[in-house]
């Protein structure tokens, strides 16, 4: 009873090889040489029959069956890595509706991580850090900018008194000018302005040789020279 | 449903698209099978491309895991192994790549990187080949031979028929003239003979049974 039903096993993987079978019957035909070890036997014996009439020689021949169960190793080992980064990303096994496989090929819906990712994350925080620094800048000018005597008033005081051309009082020794109808005061150094004074014959010019209104240098220029 | 109800000629082929939409609906083992039916070749190509054996199963190995990997995009608009043949030939030479760029490896285990399977008839044994592997190929080609000469006409014809010239069974069933029934029946009883007398060479020497 044992043989008659290896024989028809066999005979069935035979159709199986030479696509016979559809359906239920390709279904069934599958599972019988995953579970069956002669029907296993058989399908590996006849497909070595096959490339030994066709190329003349049973290259591989022996080692098939270590050679199966090192990539059903290998298969489980990079499941398991895939699956260690993040749970989604390996492409779950759908189950079988009975015997029946349809032919969709079930795309996969869930995009694995891709390589740059990482990449994108660090261009996603660097923004939120840009974003953070202007919005802390923004806050700061906003808060000093309508104060008086703020640090953004006083700045550009500083870049206009550079500007202004300002006349020394040899007496007194303070710079005054004329910004608006406000008078502007210089701040120097009076004994500078005395130096220069009693020097004017040495730093009477700037090394240029001629008079460079935007560089602010000690020189003393006066109308005499 | 069996031959009897098929509509249509069925296609060897299509027992390939139909492991192959399984495999991709979660069956694993059904893979497998394509593995078992096609290592063989795979690793016939890889081995004109690489001298090395182990290499040869690494890539071999590393050409399913791949395959399986991507099985979701095989749209069967090809045979499988025609795609399969890409993956192996792209990873042999990724490999092969990384292999030149390695100082240590020595020039003997690379080969010319020839990847058309019709330059050359049968496989050249490979230096790390052992003797032992090299006579049980050749004596498991010897058995096959000599049981196929063994046997009666009918069924040598139908099975040289459908393996070396790949037809199906209807086109067998009309060069032979007879029924298709007659020329399943006539490729399993062929099969069985041969098998019988190379299934024990094969338990021997993989020291493992299925």
């Amino acid at each position: 009873m044992t043989n008659v039903e290896d024989l028809k096993n066999r005979a069935q993987v035979s159709d199986l090889m030479d696509g016979r079978l559809r359906g239920g019957a390709f279904a069934q035909a599958v599972d019988l040489v995953n579970a069956n070890s002669e029907a296993r036997a058989a399908w590996h014996a006849n497909h070595v029959i096959g490339d030994v009439l066709r190329f003349g020689d049973a290259a591989g021949d022996a080692a098939d069956a270590q050679f199966v169960d090192r990539f059903r190793t290998r298969l489980a080992q990079v499941d398991a890595k895939r699956s260690e980064p993040s749970g989604t990303m390996g492409r779950q096994p759908r189950k079988l509706s009975g015997s029946t496989a349809t032919a969709d090929f079930g795309l996969d819906h869930h995009r694995p991580d891709s390589a740059n990712d990482s990449n994108f994350r660090w261009k996603i925080l660097a923004g939120a850090a840009s974003l953070a620094a202007v919005a802390a800048i923004g806050w700061g000018v906003w808060l000093n900018g309508g104060a008086p005597g703020s640090s953004v008033d006083a700045g550009g005081q500083l870049a206009q008194t550079g500007a202004a051309a300002v006349s020394v009082a040899a007496s007194g020794g303070a710079a005054v000018s004329a910004a608006g109808t406000e008078p502007q005061v210089m701040i120097r150094d009076p004994h500078l302005d005395a130096l220069l004074a009693a020097h004017k014959q040495f730093g009477g010019t700037s090394a240029l040789q001629m008079p460079a209104g935007f560089l602010r240098n000690a020189t003393f220029e006066s109308s005499s020279r | 449903m069996t031959e009897s109800d098929a509509p249509a000629p069925i296609s060897p082929n299509d027992s390939d698209l139909m492991l192959v939409e399984r495999s991709v609906a979660g069956d694993q083992r059904a893979f497998e099978l394509l593995v078992i039916k096609y290592q063989r070749r795979i690793q016939r190509l890889i081995g004109r491309m690489v001298r090395d054996t182990d290499l040869v199963e690494d890539i071999a190995q590393e050409t399913f895991i791949r395959a399986y990997r991507a099985l979701h995009q095989f749209r069967g608009d090809a045979q499988f192994y025609t795609w399969l043949y890409r993956i192996a030939v792209n990873t042999a030479k990724k490999f092969l790549m990384e292999l030149k760029r390695d100082p240590t490896v020595p020039e003997s285990y690379l080969q010319k990187d020839d990847e058309d399977e019709t330059n050359s008839p049968g496989i050249e044994p490979t230096t790390d080949d052992t003797p032992e592997s090299v006579y049980a190929a050749s004596e498991i080609a010897a058995v096959v031979n000599a049981a196929m000469q063994a046997l009666p006409e009918d069924l040598r014809q139908a099975l040289t028929l459908r393996e070396i010239e790949g037809l199906s069974y209807e086109e067998i069933s009309a060069a032979m003239s007879c029924p298709i029934g007659t020329v399943r029946s006539r490729i399993f009883r062929a099969r069985e003979a041969v098998s019988a007398r190379i299934r024990p060479m094969l338990e021997n020497q993989a020291g493992k049974r299925w």
